[in-house]
């Protein structure tokens, strides 16, 4: 039956929830589609993509396992995530909620936006979860953290059923006060001083963040591997004059770990190196930031 | 490609660049605060859509869209793949 009503809405409030938790989920949360269109730039609110859209739902998935975290980038750049098991609950959730409620529901994509090339996203999926009260924006690249889950991938499901919307956080777990101790030491905090090519910056007054800057494109030429693809053909077929440096663009060892892994498809081109999360202590040390510490608090909570 | 393009290009790629999504500053937590007088003030340090930018400086928005691509082009190092290689070697316990 259609939910009509706050009691109604409510119940199906909670069901939605329930589905996603039950699903895989670890946290869920709704954002206020009028609040996500003031903020979003023009072309890139929920309404854009579904004019009827009432509810944004965010749902937020773990990361990495305790063990995937002590692997070397190269393998946390293709491991590490799990944001197509948050796309696989938010897909699964718009066909609950058209079945349940027999209200209309669509998966937010999670894509670049084909208009404007692989840098400028369809919609801000980070935007939706601040939102909708199940992350904040952190120092490292506003990747957003939870005080209790750390660092998660996020989904977003359309709906026009008003669900009741939740608020952003109260506070931001970001910096946690060991970052703090060592940025007044140091002048960084630890996603800072390890990343890489140096894309994070953060200017920190009296435990306070004032300011950050994040050199996104520094970050997507180390990690956004299909970027690469057509420099590297340009340069073997029209750039490149010495056939030995033409046959190492095309068959060196980069060329090939890009050709296996677009012939493996599946997500495989894209990725981050994930120091800024390994260091981090929201994101690892977090009561539920990994399945072992999950484990410990389920069994905490039956004893 | 034509004299005007170049001109063009050269005389706005450093802006449309800086004005772009590839440099994103944040003063404070203005999202999360819901401080929209702030989101206003801080909007280009933020990082603009394309549109956005065509807005600012009074140009088409594929205009900055092709600038904009080729500038992200021509700063591109996908070579830094390779750092991503060389840490963390049978030392994380």
């Amino acid at each position: 039956m259609r939910p009509d009503g706050p009691e109604a809405l409510a119940e199906a409030k909670a069901s939605i929830v329930e589905y996603a938790k039950r699903k895989g989920a670890l946290a869920v949360g709704v954002a206020d589609v009028d609040e996500i269109e003031r903020i979003a730039p023009a072309g890139h609110g929920p309404r854009d993509l579904f004019a009827p859209c009432r509810s944004v739902i965010s749902i937020g998935v773990g990361g990495a396992t305790q063990g995937m975290w002590l692997a070397p980038p190269k393998v946390l750049a293709s491991y590490g995530d799990a944001e197509r098991r948050a796309y696989g609950i938010a897909y699964g959730l718009a066909y609950f909620i058209e079945n349940a409620f027999g209200r209309r529901a669509m998966f937010c994509p999670p894509d670049p936006d084909p208009e404007s090339g692989t840098r400028v996203p369809m919609q801000s999926l980070k935007l939706h979860a601040e939102l909708a009260g199940i992350g904040a924006r952190s120092i490292a690249g506003d990747i957003l953290l939870h005080p209790e889950f750390g660092f998660m991938y996020y989904a977003s499901c359309f709906t026009d059923m008003p669900l009741e919307a939740d608020g952003p956080m109260e506070t931001n777990p970001c910096p946690a006060p060991s970052c703090l101790t060592m940025y007044d030491r140091t002048g960084k905090t630890p996603c800072m001083s390890r990343c890489p090519v140096g894309c994070l910056h953060a200017d920190i007054r009296d435990g306070r963040v004032v300011e950050t800057r994040f050199e996104m494109h520094r970050c997507a030429d180390m990690t956004q591997q299909y970027e690469a693809i057509p420099l590297y053909l340009k340069r073997a077929f029209l750039d490149e004059r010495d056939p030995a440096e033409r046959q190492a663009l095309l068959y060196g060892t980069q060329a090939q770990d890009i050709w296996y892994r677009m012939a493996i498809g599946d997500g495989q081109l894209l990725g981050q190196c994930f120091e800024c999360m390994r260091v981090c202590p929201v994101a690892r040390q977090a009561p539920q930031a990994d399945p072992v510490r999950r484990h410990r608090h389920r069994h905490r909570e039956d004893a | 490609m034509s004299e005007e393009w170049e001109r063009l290009y050269d005389r706005h790629h450093e802006e449309v660049f800086r004005l772009s999504l590839n440099i994103q500053v944040r003063r404070g937590d203005p999202v999360r605060e819901r401080d929209h007088a702030a989101l206003e003030a801080t909007a280009e340090e933020r990082g603009l859509t394309d549109e956005q930018i065509a807005d600012r400086l009074g140009l088409p928005e594929e205009t900055v869209r092709a600038i904009r691509i080729r500038a992200e082009r021509e700063r591109a190092r996908p070579e830094d793949r390779w750092l991503l290689y060389q840490i963390g070697k049978r030392r994380r316990r």
